[in-house]
Formats: C-alpha cells, sequence, structure tokens
C-alpha cells in the first residue's frame, strides 16, 4: 500500500495540468486526505502475513516496546497472570483520573477540604474520577506487590534480569510513596492521622539515636520528619510538599523507572520462561561479557542441550540487528517454532487484560464511595490513627519498636530483598513457579511456619506483654534490638538458613525468605486492620471497642 | 513469507476484549447518565418548572387575558447556591429548595415549599444562607447529605426549635424575640443556676439562684433540713432545688454544717404571739397570693402566683422569730428577692407571722414529725464532713454562705454547642449520637449517660472500689484502706458503707471467693449509685424545658459570625436604675417584680415606661393610694402599699413627668378639635369595640371595662378619668407598637376614625370621681398641666 | 427517651404549622372560641351572635382556606357576617394566619376523639 503515496505525483498528470485541472486535483486530494493521512500516520493495512505483522509492531512507537514475536509461554494465563499489564494500566487511569483531579483540587489546607467537597457534590462525575483514582491507587499497590511475588516464585529475579528486579524494587517503594503523599490531599480526619502516624514512623530512628544519647548533634528521624512535613506537624507545609512530591516528583521519577524497567525486560530477554516452552532465554551475544557479568558460564549452551533434540544443534545465529545492539535477541529458527507473533496475539491479550482491569476498577468506582471523613482537626486525634493498609503491618511493628519497626526492619527486608538476585545464582527452572514441587513444598512449610511463629507471637505479646512489662526499668536499646518485630526477623533469617543448608540450594533460601516475609506482610496487615482498637489494644471485634 | 501464525487465543481474546470494552462504556455511559439525568435536584427543579407554569397559566386566565404564559421549559435546571464567602460557606440547599423565597409557592410540598415566617426577609437568602442557621452539609447535592444525616458530618440539620440555637452567632443578646425556646433555655440555665458550677462563658450575675444560708440554722427547723435535703419534692412538689443522690450518712453531715449557720439577734429575741385574724387582712392587703402559692383550691391544685416559693407548708419549716424579723426587712436576709419591702411595724410583722405559722401550717405532719425522735445536735466529725461536702458538691454554686466560696469545677460548657460527637461521652445509652439528643438526654436523666463502673481485671478490686466511691468525702477524707486479705478489706469496705447510709445495714458479702463478693459489692454500690463519679444533680426538668436548655446549650458554639457585619446590632439592654427618690423608693417597694419600665422588670402588671402619657396625674395619685382592678373576673391587683402620703404624691408626679415620649400620639394634640365623640360612639358599636370591652354593664369581658364599677371604691374611675388622649389615639393606631403581645388587633382605622374614637373614649368619666376630684383639685384629668397643688 | 435526630418530612411538617397555629390561636382567639375550638370561649356568653364553632362539621364543608384567610384578616364584616369578630390581618401575618387555619382544621377530629373519650369514661 505503500505505493499510494506516489500516485499524485505522476510526472505525466502534473506536466499536462491546465489552470482547471489543477483545482480538480485539488478536490480530489482534499477528498482523499482523510485516507492518505491514515494512511501516513499507520503506514500499514490489517497486517495479512507474519511479516506485516511484525512491521505493525515494529513501526509503531508504542507496540514497538514488544518483540515482534513473542513466546507462546509468556501468553498463558497462568505465566504471569497479567499482573505487569494489570499494574501498568493502573498507573494510566491514576495518571488520567488525576490530572482531572488536579484541575479541581486546591491544595491548601483552607481549600482542600472544601475542593474535595466540591469534586464530590459538583464537579461533574466527579466524584466518579476521584473514586477511580483511590480504587486503582489501593489496587496498584495490590497488583505491583502480587506481581513482585509472581516474579520471585517463577525466579524472574535471575539471571540476566537481575537489575531489572532491583529497578523493580525501586517501583515497588515509589507505588508506596505515591500512594501514601496522595492519601494527606483530601485534608480530612483519616488522611491527617495517617500521615500522622505515618511522619512518626518516619521519624522512629529517634528511638535509636535517643538510646544512644546522640539525638541532640544527630537527629537523623527528626530530619526525616522535618523535610517530609517541613515543620513539626502536619499542615499547610507538609500539605503543598505531599501535593508537589504527588503530582510531579514521584511520577516523573517513576515513569523513569518504568521505562527502565520495561526497556529491561525486552533486553533481558522477554518474560521468563521455562526451557521446554523453547530456548532457556537467548544467546548471549557477547557471551563472555555476559558471563562474567551474570555469572552462568554455559548457561545458554548446558540449556540449549536440555530443550533440543538429541543431534539438532541450532545454529548460534540470532536476529539481532546489529553487533552493537547489546543484551539477547531470539536465536534463529530455533526459537520459531515456540513464538507467535506479537500481533495479533499478545496486542489483543494485552488490550483485553486492559480492558477487564478498567472495568473492574469502573464497577468499584461505580459501588463505592472513596472515604472522605470529617475536616482535618489536630485538636482532635483520631484514636486509633490507622497509617493506610499497606503501611499498618509496619505500624504493628512500630507499636513494639518504632525505629525497628518503622526504619530498622522495613531497610533490612527492601535490601535483603534486592540482594537475593546477587546471592541466589542457581540457575535452573527460571520462569517455573515456585522451582519445581521441591520448592513448593518449601514455600508450603515456611508458610505454615510463618503463619504459626506471626500468629503466635501476637498472641504472645498481647497476653504477656513484652520485655517493659517484666523489667520495667530495661533500657530501650534492648528492646529494640529484642522485641516481637526483630524476634520473627531473626527467626525468618534463621529459617532461610536452615531451609538453604538443609536442600542444599540458595534458591530454596531465598524462596524461604520471600515466603516468610510475605507471609508475615499479610498476617500483620490483616491483624492491624481488624484487631486493633483504640490506643492501639487488641479487640476481637469493633463492637468491643471502648465508647468514649 | 512465512506460515500464517495459528491464532488459537486471539478468537476468545476478541471476544473478552469486546464484551470488556462494550461494559466499560456502558459503566461510562451509566455513570453520565446518572449525573446529567437522574439527579434528584433535577426531578425536584422540573417539578418546580412544572408548578411554575401552572400557575401562570391560573394567574394569566384570571388577571390577563393576553400575558403571556410561562413555558416550563424555560425555568433553568441548574445547581442554584448562595456563596457566602466570609463565612467560608456554599449552601447548595436552593438547588432542591427552589421555591423558598417565592411566597407563591407557600401551598407546595417539600423541598419546593416556600419558607414559613418572615424570617427570609430581614435575612435574604443570598446573604445568609442557609446552613448558618439551619446547619446540615451546604455543599452537598443529596438529600441525606446535604441534611447532614451522613457519616463524617457533625452538623446535621438542626429540627424544630432546635434551629433557634443558631440564632446566637449573630444575636449575642440575651433576648431574640424570634427565638422564645432559645431564650426560655438562657432564662433556666441562669434560673437554674447551672452557671453556679458550670462556665459559659457569660459574666456572673451577683445573684446566686439559692436563697443565702448566712442564717439558715436560725430559719429552719432541723427535722425539716434533713428532710429537704433528702427528697426536696417531698415537702414541696415544685421545688427549685434538684435533688441530690446523697446517702443519709451524707445528710447528717450536710444538715449538722447548715444548722451551725446562725443569726443570733434572732436566736435571742423572744418567742413571738401575735394575732391570727389582724395578720389575715394585714396577708389580704398585701396582695401575697400574686406572687406565692397560698391555698387549695376545691381539687387541690394550688392557687397563686409562682414568683416566690409555695407558702403551703411554712409552718412546719420555719421558725417564726425569724420570719418576724424578716417581714419587718426582707432585704436584709434576701438581697436580691423580688419581694417588696413593706411598711410593717413589728406588731403587724408579729400578726402576720402568726397568721402564716397557723394559716399554712400541715397539722398532719406536724403530729407525724412530733412522734419522730428528736434529731441530735450534729457531732464535730460530721460539721467537718457537711462542710466538706459543702465544697465537694459545690453547693456554694448556688447558695451564698460565708468562708465557703463557689469552686466552678463542673464541665466548661462555654462551646458545649460545637464540641464534635465523638468528645461527647454518651455511656452506653441508647441515644441518636447527635449533639442535641446527648444534651437533651443528659438533662432529663443525667446518670443514664455514663458507664456502669466495672472491675477490670489485674486491678485491686478493693482499690479500685474504694477510689470511686462517692461522694468522696464520705469516705477518702477521715479513714485510709487498710492492709490485710482481701477478704477482710472488702468486709471492711462494706461496713464502711453501711456506716455511711450507702448501702443498707442488714447486708452481708455473699459466701465465695473474693472475686465473687467484689463482684456483688460493685453490683450492690452500683445500684445505689454510689460509684457514679457524676456530681450533676437531677434536676428533673419538663419535657419542654429540657428541650428550652439544650437549644440553650447548643447554642453555647465556637462559631460566630466571622465579620462584624453580620453582628446583629446590641440593643443597648438599659437597666432602669434611677439614682434619685424615686429610684430609692422602687429598690424599697420592687416594682420591677411586676412592672416593666423601660425594658427592665417583668409584665405581670402594666408597663410603666409610658405612664406619664397615660394616665392622668390624679387618677394615678388615686390609685396608688387605693388599687382596684379594672377587670370584673379579676380581684388579684397591686398590694395595698399603704404609701405614705409624700411617697405617692412624689411616685405620681415623678412618672407624669418623667415616663413621656412627646411623640406618643402627637397627632391627637394637633388635631383634637376635629373630634367627635358622637361619631366615635357609633364607630365603637360599627367596629365590635364592644365584643371585649364593656361599656356600662354592657359588652364583652376581654379588655378592661372602660366604665369600670368596683363595689368597694364607689369613687372608682372610667376611662375617661384615668387615660389621656395621646396615648388612647397612638393605642388605637397601632396597639401592637406599644404592647407587642396586645391581644387587641389593629384595626386599621383612618385618623379621623381614630381620632372620633378616642373622643369617644375620654368622654367616658366617672360623675361620682369627677364630683370627688373636683372637691380636691380643682384640674381636669385631660387638662393637666402636670403641676400638683398643694 | 425522646428521639430528637428525627428528619423532618411532609407530615411534621404539617403538625408544626398546626402546632404554631394553636399557639396563635390560643393567646388570640381561645377567649371567644374556647380552649377547644367550640365557640364556647371564656367571652362567649357576651356576644351575640355567638362566636363560631369549629367543631361543626357542615361549617367545614361551606368554607376554604381562602374564605377563612378573608374573614381573619379582614372581620366578620367583610363578609356579611358579625362586627364581633374583628380584623386580624393588621396584627397576624399571613402566615400566622395559615398557621391558625391549620389548626382550626384539626378541631373536628379533636373534638370527636374528646367526645369518644368521655363516652368511654361514662
Amino acid at each position: 500500500m505503500q505505493h499510494n503515496e506516489s500516485d499524485s505525483q505522476r510526472p505525466g498528470e502534473a506536466g499536462q495540468a491546465v489552470a482547471s485541472g489543477a483545482l480538480r486535483e485539488l478536490w480530489t486530494n482534499l477528498l482523499s486526505t482523510p485516507q492518505q493521512f491514515f494512511e501516513s500516520a499507520v503506514r500499514h493495512g490489517r497486517p495479512t502475513s507474519d511479516r506485516a505483522a511484525s512491521q505493525a509492531v515494529f513501526n509503531n512507537v508504542f507496540l514497538h516496546i514488544l518483540p515482534t514475536r513473542i513466546n507462546r509461554h509468556a501468553l498463558h494465563v497462568r505465566t504471569t497472570f497479567g499482573l505487569g499489564v494489570i499494574t501498568l494500566v493502573l498507573f494510566f487511569l491514576l495518571v488520567v483520573t488525576g490530572v482531572a483531579l488536579m484541575v479541581y483540587y486546591k491544595p491548601s489546607t483552607a481549600q482542600a477540604y472544601d475542593s474535595m467537597k466540591e469534586i464530590h457534590y459538583i464537579v461533574p462525575t466527579g466524584r466518579f474520577m476521584r473514586n477511580i483514582h483511590r480504587w486503582s491507587a489501593h489496587a496498584m499497590v495490590l497488583a505491583v506487590i502480587l506481581h513482585m511475588a509472581r516474579a520471585f516464585y517463577t525466579a524472574a529475579y535471575k539471571g540476566p534480569r537481575r537489575f531489572n528486579w532491583v529497578i523493580g524494587m525501586i517501583l515497588f517503594v515509589l507505588t508506596l510513596m505515591l500512594s501514601f503523599t496522595g492519601y494527606l490531599l483530601p485534608w480530612d480526619q483519616l488522611a491527617y492521622w495517617a500521615v500522622t502516624i505515618g511522619s512518626e514512623i518516619a521519624e522512629s530512628p529517634r528511638e535509636l539515636t535517643d538510646a544512644l544519647g546522640v539525638t541532640s548533634w544527630f537527629d537523623i528521624g527528626g530530619l526525616i520528619k522535618r523535610l517530609m512535613l517541613g515543620a513539626n506537624q502536619v499542615g499547610e507545609e507538609a500539605l503543598i510538599r505531599f501535593y508537589v512530591l504527588h503530582v510531579v516528583v514521584l511520577p516523573v521519577v517513576m515513569c523513569i523507572f518504568l521505562v527502565v524497567h520495561f526497556w529491561r525486560i525486552r533486553k533481558d530477554g522477554g518474560l521468563a520462561k521455562p526451557p521446554e516452552s523453547g530456548p532457556p532465554e537467548s544467546t548471549d551475544h557477547e557471551s563472555g561479557q555476559q558471563s562474567a557479568e551474570s555469572g552462568e558460564p554455559g548457561a545458554a549452551a548446558q540449556a540449549a542441550a536440555l530443550e533440543s533434540p538429541p543431534g539438532a544443534v541450532g545454529s548460534a545465529k540470532t536476529y539481532g540487528l546489529m553487533a552493537v545492539v547489546r543484551g539477547r535477541t531470539p536465536a534463529v529458527d530455533r526459537s520459531m517454532a515456540h513464538t507467535v507473533p506479537t500481533w495479533p496475539n499478545a496486542i489483543y491479550a494485552i488490550a483485553a487484560l486492559s480492558m477487564m482491569t478498567f472495568f473492574v476498577i469502573l464497577c468499584l468506582a461505580h459501588c463505592f464511595d472513596a472515604p472522605l471523613k470529617e475536616h482535618a482537626n489536630p485538636a482532635v486525634p483520631e484514636n486509633p490513627a490507622k497509617a493506610p493498609w499497606y503501611f499498618l503491618g509496619l505500624q504493628e511493628l512500630v507499636s513494639y519498636s518504632a525505629f525497628m519497626g518503622g526504619v530498622g526492619i522495613p531497610t533490612i527486608v527492601v535490601l535483603g530483598l534486592m540482594l537475593v538476585p546477587y546471592l541466589d545464582r542457581e540457575k535452573e527452572n527460571s520462569g517455573v513457579w515456585f522451582s519445581g514441587r521441591r520448592g513448593r513444598r518449601v514455600c508450603l512449610l515456611t508458610a505454615l511456619m510463618t503463619t504459626c511463629s506471626v500468629v503466635g507471637i501476637l498472641a504472645f505479646t498481647i497476653n504477656f506483654g513484652w520485655l517493659r512489662s517484666w523489667f520495667p526499668n530495661i533500657p530501650q536499646l534492648m528492646i529494640t534490638l529484642v522485641n516481637p518485630g526483630t524476634v520473627l526477623l531473626a527467626l525468618f533469617m534463621g529459617w532461610s538458613f536452615a531451609v538453604t543448608k538443609q536442600t542444599n540450594s540458595t534458591r530454596m533460601g531465598a524462596l524461604a525468605v520471600f515466603t516468610c516475609f510475605l507471609v508475615a506482610f499479610a498476617i500483620l496487615t490483616y491483624f492491624a486492620t481488624v484487631y486493633r482498637g483504640p490506643n492501639w489494644g487488641f479487640y476481637w471485634s469493633h463492637s468491643d471497642w471502648p465508647v468514649h | 513469507m512465512m506460515d500464517r501464525p495459528r491464532t488459537y487465543r486471539v478468537g476468545w481474546l476478541k471476544v473478552v476484549l469486546l464484551l470488556s470494552s462494550v461494559a466499560s462504556f456502558g459503566m461510562l455511559l451509566l455513570a453520565a447518565y446518572q449525573e446529567n439525568f437522574t439527579a434528584e435536584w433535577r426531578t425536584h427543579q422540573q417539578e418546580f418548572a412544572h408548578v411554575l407554569s401552572v400557575k401562570a397559566t391560573a394567574a394569566n386566565e384570571t388577571s390577563a387575558p393576553a400575558g403571556a404564559s410561562v413555558k416550563a421549559s424555560d425555568y433553568p435546571i441548574e445547581i442554584r447556591q448562595a456563596f457566602l464567602p466570609e463565612w467560608d460557606k456554599v449552601d447548595r440547599c436552593i438547588t432542591c429548595h427552589v421555591g423558598i423565597d417565592n411566597p407563591a409557592m407557600q401551598d407546595q410540598p417539600q423541598p419546593l415549599t416556600a419558607h414559613p415566617g418572615d424570617i427570609l426577609q430581614h435575612h435574604s437568602a443570598d446573604r445568609y444562607g442557609c446552613t448558618i442557621c439551619h446547619q446540615g452539609q451546604g455543599r452537598a447535592t443529596d438529600k441525606e447529605a446535604a441534611h447532614g444525616r451522613v457519616p463524617f458530618w457533625d452538623e446535621p440539620l438542626l429540627t424544630g426549635d432546635f434551629i433557634q440555637s443558631t440564632c446566637t452567632q449573630c444575636h449575642h443578646d440575651e433576648e431574640v424575640p424570634q427565638a422564645p425556646v432559645l431564650n426560655r433555655g438562657r432564662q433556666l440555665l441562669s434560673e437554674l443556676g447551672c452557671v453556679g458550677c458550670h462556665k459559659t462563658g457569660e459574666t456572673l450575675a451577683a445573684e446566686k439562684v439559692g436563697p443565702q444560708l448566712d442564717s439558715v440554722g436560725s430559719k429552719v427547723t432541723r427535722k425539716w433540713l434533713h428532710k429537704w435535703l433528702a427528697d426536696p419534692g417531698k415537702y414541696l412538689p415544685e421545688h427549685k432545688m434538684p435533688q441530690y443522690p446523697l446517702p443519709s450518712g451524707a445528710i447528717d453531715g450536710l444538715a449538722a454544717f447548715l444548722m451551725t449557720a446562725r443569726d443570733d439577734k434572732i436566736d435571742n429575741a423572744p418567742q413571738p404571739k401575735g394575732d391570727y385574724d389582724t395578720g389575715a387582712d394585714i396577708y389580704r392587703e398585701s396582695q401575697c397570693i400574686v406572687c406565692h402559692v397560698t391555698k387549695l383550691d376545691y381539687a387541690d391544685n394550688p392557687v397563686g402566683g409562682h414568683i416566690g416559693p409555695s407558702l403551703m407548708k411554712i409552718g412546719n419549716k420555719i421558725n417564726q422569730k425569724w420570719l418576724v424579723a424578716f417581714f419587718q426587712n426582707p432585704h436584709s436576709f434576701l438581697p436580691h428577692t423580688k419581694m417588696p419591702g413593706y411598711h410593717f411595724s413589728k406588731k403587724e410583722a408579729i400578726n402576720l407571722s402568726q397568721f402564716a405559722i397557723e394559716e399554712w401550717t400541715d397539722y398532719d405532719l406536724q403530729d407525724a414529725e412530733a412522734e419522730e425522735p428528736a434529731l441530735p445536735t450534729g457531732t464535730p466529725q460530721q460539721i467537718a464532713l457537711g462542710k466538706r461536702l459543702f465544697a465537694e458538691l459545690d453547693c456554694a454554686g448556688c447558695h451564698e454562705l460565708k468562708g465557703s466560696p463557689a469552686k466552678r469545677d463542673a464541665p466548661e460548657l462555654t462551646f458545649i454547642g460545637s464540641t464534635p460527637v465523638h468528645q461527647l461521652t454518651f455511656g452506653d445509652a441508647k441515644v441518636p449520637r447527635t449533639t442535641p439528643d446527648f444534651l437533651y438526654t443528659k438533662l432529663k436523666s443525667p446518670r443514664s449517660l455514663h458507664h456502669k463502673f466495672e472491675l477490670h481485671p489485674g486491678e485491686d478490686p478493693v482499690d479500685a472500689i474504694w477510689e470511686n466511691l462517692r461522694p468522696k468525702s464520705l469516705f477518702s477524707a477521715s479513714q485510709s484502706l487498710p492492709d490485710g486479705a482481701e477478704g477482710e478489706r472488702l468486709a471492711w469496705l462494706l461496713e464502711q458503707a453501711k456506716k455511711a447510709g450507702v448501702l443498707e445495714k442488714q447486708l452481708a458479702l455473699p459466701s465465695g471467693t473474693t472475686a465473687k463478693q467484689a463482684h456483688w459489692l460493685v453490683w450492690a454500690l452500683n445500684e445505689v449509685g454510689a460509684l457514679n463519679p457524676l456530681k450533676m444533680p437531677d434536676f428533673q426538668p419538663s419535657d419542654q424545658d429540657t428541650e428550652a436548655l439544650a437549644i440553650a446549650l447548643m447554642s453555647l458554639s465556637e462559631v460566630g459570625a466571622p465579620s462584624k457585619r453580620f453582628d446583629a446590632p446590641r440593643r443597648s439592654k438599659t437597666v432602669f436604675d434611677p439614682k434619685d427618690e424615686f429610684g430609692k423608693l422602687e429598690r424599697h417597694y420592687r416594682c420591677l417584680s411586676c412592672h416593666k419600665i423601660r425594658s427592665s422588670g417583668e409584665l405581670l402588671a402594666s408597663d410603666l415606661t409610658y405612664e406619664g402619657n397615660r394616665v392622668n396625674r390624679e387618677w394615678l395619685y388615686h390609685y396608688l393610694n387605693q388599687p382596684y382592678s379594672m377587670r370584673r373576673m379579676l380581684t388579684i391587683a397591686m398590694p395595698i402599699f399603704h404609701f405614705p402620703d409624700e411617697e405617692s404624691r412624689l411616685m405620681s408626679e415623678y412618672m407624669a413627668n418623667v415616663f413621656v415620649d412627646s411623640d406618643l400620639g402627637a397627632a391627637w394634640k394637633r388635631n383634637r378639635d376635629k373630634a367627635d365623640a358622637g361619631r366615635g360612639k357609633t364607630l365603637f358599636q360599627a367596629k365590635g369595640c364592644m365584643a371585649c370591652h364593656q361599656v356600662n354593664g354592657t359588652g364583652g369581658d376581654v379588655g378592661p371595662s372602660l366604665t369600670t364599677q368596683v363595689p368597694e371604691f364607689p369613687h372608682g374611675t372610667w376611662v375617661g378619668d384615668k387615660l389621656k388622649g395621646e396615648w388612647v389615639y397612638a393605642w388605637l393606631e397601632n396597639p401592637q407598637a406599644i404592647l407587642p403581645d396586645t391581644i387587641e388587633p389593629n384595626l386599621g382605622l383612618s385618623d379621623q376614625e381614630i381620632l372620633d374614637l378616642t373622643a369617644f373614649v375620654l368622654s367616658l368619666k366617672n360623675p361620682q370621681f369627677q364630683k370627688k376630684n373636683n372637691g380636691d383639685d380643682k384640674n381636669n384629668g385631660d387638662n393637666n398641666n402636670g403641676q400638683v397643688k398643694k | 427517651m425522646q428521639k430528637l435526630a428525627i428528619g423532618h418530612d411532609q407530615q411534621s411538617f404539617v403538625a408544626a404549622s398546626q402546632a404554631r397555629g394553636k399557639k396563635v390561636y390560643d393567646h388570640y382567639c381561645e377567649i371567644c372560641h374556647g380552649a377547644e375550638g367550640q365557640g364556647d370561649g371564656f367571652n362567649s356568653a357576651m356576644l351575640d351572635p355567638p362566636p363560631r364553632n369549629f367543631a361543626d362539621e357542615a361549617f367545614w364543608k361551606r368554607v376554604n382556606d381562602e374564605q377563612l384567610q378573608t374573614v381573619i384578616s379582614r372581620g366578620g364584616e367583610s363578609v356579611g357576617k358579625s362586627v364581633l369578630m374583628p380584623a386580624w390581618g393588621r396584627t397576624l401575618d399571613p402566615s400566622q394566619i395559615t398557621d391558625v387555619i391549620a389548626f382550626l382544621r384539626t378541631v373536628p377530629a379533636l373534638a370527636k376523639k374528646a367526645a369518644a373519650a368521655e363516652e368511654s369514661e361514662n
């Protein structure tokens, strides 16, 4: 169809043209302009062949983030559950509705709450937009966590994707920060006190510096809190800071990391896939360098030997465009059998998933209104003041030791998870859930152990208290070091080392440690959401809360 | 070209894509539809437009045949709002209540109806919006949210008379004429003595609501005091003092303490002995019944006024010696009383006290009391305990007693109306969680809004019970908790409670574990309310009074007008208190207890503000000497004070010259020549005046008779002897301008009609009075030039 | 315990109007027309013709609100009735008169109820 473009420039016609002919030509040009415009923009019609389909993907700025052909395995629902795509769709929804809300929102303590009411009652579909924004934000946090779990359990953090895992962790933290900064903006009681609690968590290093007696000249907790709030209390300064972070800084940073994240997926060989569904990954272009970096000498060859029929060793030729393009590209003729063209297979899958996500969020937004409590009132504390749900697990730990719960343990967990790919370098069963039956057993056992130990220690603490109840004069440093949070952390570490030793596999150890964190996070979050009442006391149900 | 790839997924993926896209699009359409078509307020406005067009068509048919009809479609359907930047309010109430300022909508149902009354004429919806007065959530556009009956909105729509509680945001005056219930509540707040214990941000009046107690020991009998403290309602059903839930030990202590407040002069005086019949005459002349309940009618209903306390049983209560001293100089005992100072000689006082004690004694009660054992005088411990209790209960909030200052440490009420609901203690009460409900319930039965005391695991039950036993003075000050086994300590606690009269003497701890015993003790103490730390007594107000009080408390709000522009002008509240001779007389006779003068005083009798315009000086002079009732059916009149002649002359002259407004009825002075009494007489018939006023024995009994004939006062005055033309003229012109509550209708008479009627009214003179008056004094009523010949 | 947090529906607005009307009636009208509106007030004995008995159901079939509004605001004279009924139009405002009429309309029902109560007592 590309020859169309030269149609109107045939020299014969141009030469014979008279004045009226030129006008006629103008007329016909005008009539064919919509078609011409479409063709110049899209450059191809409906792809009828693989080649055309590949070209369609390759030539489109939006689609070319996908490979032209995609491994059939990647399209299985069970491979990813589409969590990455869902997260991205939610992010897009958040950006779009966020921009719409920005038009009406006024970031000042005097007007913020009222502008929320305006959005709710007066702005056409404002309430709907806000609901979409709110539920998308919560859904995104959930989706990110699940996406992370998926990546971990399918060992997708391994091998060439180690750095992308780190990027993913950064994106996870950014998502939490975006959600948290957005939490304050409605300026209602819920927002105000949740953020107050959040800022107290940020201030928690002071507990350690206090215990060490160095707060007077090294008040890192106070510094973080003041940086965050711009004042000693949540107020006008904090609101404008959170607003700027929420609408400009964090989204931009997020976008940059997102781009890197996607780029790395392509460059690291697409989605992690088990060996039986194709060549393990791809062929290393610069074998030596890559191997040195990834520490997997001969991995590709080994894997190729595993999956290829005996004797049918494929060529080393790949579809790399230029020698200078580093990274992995599908190997010629070996992987073709396991791939399908991205168009239409992946495109439709992604489109359908996106639309479904959109639909679910729309339903949520239609059925449930985003909460908006009373106007923020610094004089009337919410009791219990609870942080957003994803920080409630931390808040539970903070109730034992501010520093450990607020800074120590989360830092250890995030750093630990970032380090996992560099500690666990076993190259096996990438793309397989739980790395097979043994891993499944380890995860199950670990989940059981974690449930028992977390529930046990919670029950113990509620019934018998902790060190302070037994030794009232115990130094705070002791409690900072030994509290239910650190005890659990130590237990998890010990368990993971034991698993590593028992199975003689770092992968199993990694599975154990991740399962520990995930299950503990889930239980603590659930516990703090449901069973914690006024003054962070334990109550079986909301109806037992003391009326005050 | 390669083989066409197997598109095994794409088929169902396409279906999923199509379905979810259609569904999403449907959701968006639904949202758009709901937003643009089904909003509640749209239907209201459409209905309003319809009503408008129907009304317009109807009006056109009757009045203007060719007039343009109003089309319903011309009425814009849109959000309507009042924007009040100073108040930081946007009130969209008028989006649904569209007809609120359209008088034609009065017959429409809510939400289209017009605002009742004329409030909007002075508070236009543009300037004041709606939520300043009504509360609710002005920004919201659906009914429940706008009315504020949703979670997380602390100011739900005020209902009924509670709307009056917001008047005070701009109207800071004591009186807001349009808010009678609020005014009543504020009056009750001070009358009941709430401000004696609670701070309300208002300046404290000098007078306390209860009587001064400095000589109470000489005034009342010990038995009466005991009974009164235990249950005031038993002595006086309409008692003002609330009942405190006090155990017998506390009552013994308080009574012992109060009986020490004595006046030696009274104690040492000889026992008076007077004459009952003479006393009865003094009682009748003094018109005690105007202020006091002094008898019961055939159905045992109290008869008499309620300004002073009922006198029905004072013989059982009061020491006659004190009464004699009191009659001679009531103001030295009760400086702020409304009781006038009479000119009683000692003999008269003794006679009157004799009558009072004999007339108002419940002899059955007296006989019963005589059989009861005499009460011992208080021990020093009891007196000390009483003093502590007097302070703990803050009795000094209502009663002046030397050496016992008021603490006023009850919870402050200055901003109670704007306290967030969740900061109010509802306890276990099953009432809606709103501020009005809280206040209402608290006032109606204070103790219902409280958690029952419970033992908590981990605390020592004996300590916990000991700490919470009330009243505290009865327990903690003299004894301290002994050490020992828990069972023994519990038994000791029970013993203390019995000793204090909190628990009955025959009670004993049940057998069983100490835990069981402790729970029993808590139960028993809870039953008698001894573990409730609330000090507030039960005032047992009526439903109406409770609501009025709750409204007055609701009005104590932190919210106020944001700018001076909204402050209603403070009406300068002049207190009539001249420092001249008349003022001295007023303070002695307490005229303001019954009369109003320049917005001071009460309206039990006439308003004297324009007395100089109203009546002739001669008439006034005679009236002061010998008052009588203007109405046939009323026998109650002004007491006969036996004013010394110079005092009645001074008062009549003072009122004739000072209580004058020269503008009042000025038209009469200008045009009296044009008046014709004959025409006036015809008008009197034509306007139906005789429906209410009698002339020569015919006519109604609603208004005062115009030709009063009182057998005791044959020289009694008729209206022409009494009133001045200028006043009659002004009164007929607009009665409500002079006396807002009067039921004399404003008939809308023309100037000429008023002149004629006035002339007719003034022509009604009693020949006998004229004769007598002319004998005394040459001055004729209406030509009075203000001089009294001596 | 009285529940205060109830919403005002249409019914309670009518009730409120009647209650306001009763207050006005008690102050201005009761002395002639009687506490129960039966034309037997304290002053009725002095009046000829006697005051209207509002418990009379036949009366309510004859009149509408507009006529009542006229007779109350402009007096008996204005509709050819007794001058003993004064004009209240300058003393009461129209909404007060509307309230009074709302109250008056409840009189027959109240009278019936009272009669029934009396009967059951006897």
